[in-house]
């Protein structure tokens, strides 16, 4: 079973993928296949790395290469080159796709080995060349930065992260939304979901502000949307926005508060809402539809579908299912014991309930972007005056948290403001937008443990 | 009344500054807030800021959670639940 497959009983008419400016229907997706038919027959059996900017460029072309290529690596466009160095040879790829001009000699030395194709500039068929190659279950390479910072690659199949996908027997017209970047497990989901049952996938793009990819939604009057709760806050304050008729609404990517919940279900009362508990190496865990943050104790001691949880000695979550990846690839290896996966996430219990907490590591979750403490306090320390930074998570209601940042200073220095302003300055050179510090606490002291290390749980 | 809103309005001309953002022309009652200048991220710090000068947040307070369009609804919001 491949992508392509999903589509086979849709009419030719039936919108698969919309964007902007364009369309694609089940029989323009045929007439690609056509087109390039000689460069699928080039990549068959090839392990092929993806890096594209557009969202819909990419979401055609994963239609298209699924079964074909043995391997596909989702790269995303700001990944830096040395790490897409490292990933191409990691992942053995002999072919690089992009939907623009990337340069090799970026890549070097990796590139030697390799060839470069933009899907822009392929040549194409008018008549397709008839060879019929058997399909492959092609592997499915994704990014994430796990549990430390440094970005791992995670394997799955179409298996696993279709898993819980569900096809919907009545082939209902639904129209999705796409607000993710499609090289994420998030944006992937989404895209799946509404391949499977046919649907249209409206697609929004990165460099689109949140105002026009709303306005894009609502020209093709989007019913089904998946968001971090951030973001349905941030779309919440638009006055257009309820005006939307949800029928499904998800959340999911960072802890989920009653208050969010009370919101959509008050905004849109005939939409089922539900929020999704999921990671790249956990794939779609399950998903929690009780109007209530955090999942029911029961969860814990009755399997739901084939998702079973656990708790560690250290109130961290343990999944086991057969959403999960089957690994890294290259040296890092996935903690797996007897099948169940540490996700790293802090759980309370109270009454019955069992609720998020935030991450055993310490990573602070900024509206969805993962932040790690210690990155930043290098930074920090690299600033002159600074003698010892200790990063905290400062808890919003508006993005999950912030990042604060908690230092101790020369003494010599008598203008603490000026200092701040120049070390957020210096920060903001070294730093993406949400990592650098919102706030600015000078202490006296930083506490540190026994081991002489920062005392990070308090 | 006219004091918090213009607390409100001298941090939010703080936070445009710490967050590198520029003011899309004035800062009126019916400026839209997400098209101030200001993303979500620097909402986020605002009323966070404000929690530190005011010693409340109305967003982790209000019973019935709303979410303001305009600035003068925002400077509603935190007079509607300033401690009595």
């Amino acid at each position: 079973m491949k992508l392509s497959n999903f589509i086979d009983d849709a009419e030719d008419e039936t919108v698969i993928l919309a964007s902007d400016n364009m369309n694609l229907r089940v029989q323009d997706l045929s007439t690609e296949r056509d087109r390039f038919s000689s460069f699928l027959t080039v990549i068959h059996g090839k392990n092929v790395t993806l890096d594209f900017k557009s969202n819909f460029v990419l979401a055609m072309w994963l239609i298209l290469l699924d079964g074909r290529a043995s391997r596909l690596t989702l790269l995303p466009p700001e990944l830096d080159n040395e790490n897409k160095s490292k990933f191409i040879q990691l992942t053995n790829s002999k072919f690089i796709l992009s939907d623009r001009d990337i340069h090799s000699v970026a890549l070097e030395p990796y590139s030697v080995n390799l060839t470069f194709y933009d899907v822009t500039q392929l040549q194409t068929e008018e008549i397709a060349s008839s060879q019929s190659l058997s399909d492959f279950e092609t592997q499915w390479i994704l990014l994430t930065s796990g549990t430390t910072g440094s970005p791992k690659l995670v394997r799955h199949t179409l298996k696993s992260l279709t898993n819980t996908s569900k096809r919907s027997k009545k082939m209902t017209k639904r129209t999705w939304g796409l607000l993710y970047g499609l090289q994420r497990i998030a944006g992937l989901q989404v895209f799946l979901q509404s391949l499977l049952s046919c649907n249209k996938l409206v697609i929004a793009e990165i460099e689109q502000s949140l105002a026009e990819k709303i306005q894009l939604f609502s020209r093709h009057a989007v019913d089904c949307l998946s968001a971090t709760p951030t973001l349905w806050r941030q779309m919440l304050m638009f006055t257009e926005f309820p005006k939307f008729t949800f029928t499904t609404i998800t959340l999911g990517g960072e802890i989920v508060d009653g208050n969010i919940l009370r919101a959509l279900k008050k905004t849109f009362p005939q939409a089922k809402i539900r929020h999704i508990y999921a990671s790249t190496e956990a794939g779609v865990g399950f998903s929690v539809a009780d109007g209530l943050p955090g999942f029911p104790e029961s969860y814990l001691h009755n399997p739901i579908s084939d998702v079973s949880l656990k708790l560690t000695e250290t109130n961290t979550l343990l999944i086991r299912s057969n959403s999960r990846s089957s690994g890294y690839l290259g040296s890092a290896t996935l903690d797996v014991v007897e099948g169940y996966i540490d996700t790293g996430d802090l759980i309370r219990i109270k009454e019955d309930r069992c609720y998020f907490e935030g991450r055993e590591n310490g990573t602070i979750n900024v509206g969805g972007n993962k932040v790690h403490p210690e990155h930043i306090e290098q930074v920090l320390l690299e600033f002159p005056g600074v003698r010892f930074a200790h990063v905290t998570a400062k808890k919003s209601p508006i993005i999950g948290s912030l990042v604060q940042a908690n230092i101790v200073i020369d003494d010599s220095i008598i203008n603490q403001k000026e200092f701040i302003a120049k070390l957020r300055e210096h920060c903001n050179g070294q730093l993406e937008r949400f990592m650098v510090p919102a706030f600015f606490k000078i202490e006296d002291e930083i506490k540190l443990n026994a081991s002489g290390k920062i005392c990070r749980n308090e | 009344m006219s004091d918090l809103r213009n607390v409100i309005v001298a941090i939010f001309h703080e936070i445009l500054t710490t967050t590198n953002s520029t003011l899309t022309g004035e800062l009126t009652d019916d400026s839209i807030l997400l098209e101030s200048g200001l993303d979500s991220l620097g909402f986020a710090v605002l009323v966070a800021r404000l929690e530190e000068e005011l010693e409340y947040d109305p967003f982790t307070i209000m019973e019935e959670p709303v979410y303001p369009t305009t600035f003068q609804e925002f400077v509603d919001i935190y007079n509607k639940n300033a401690p009595k």
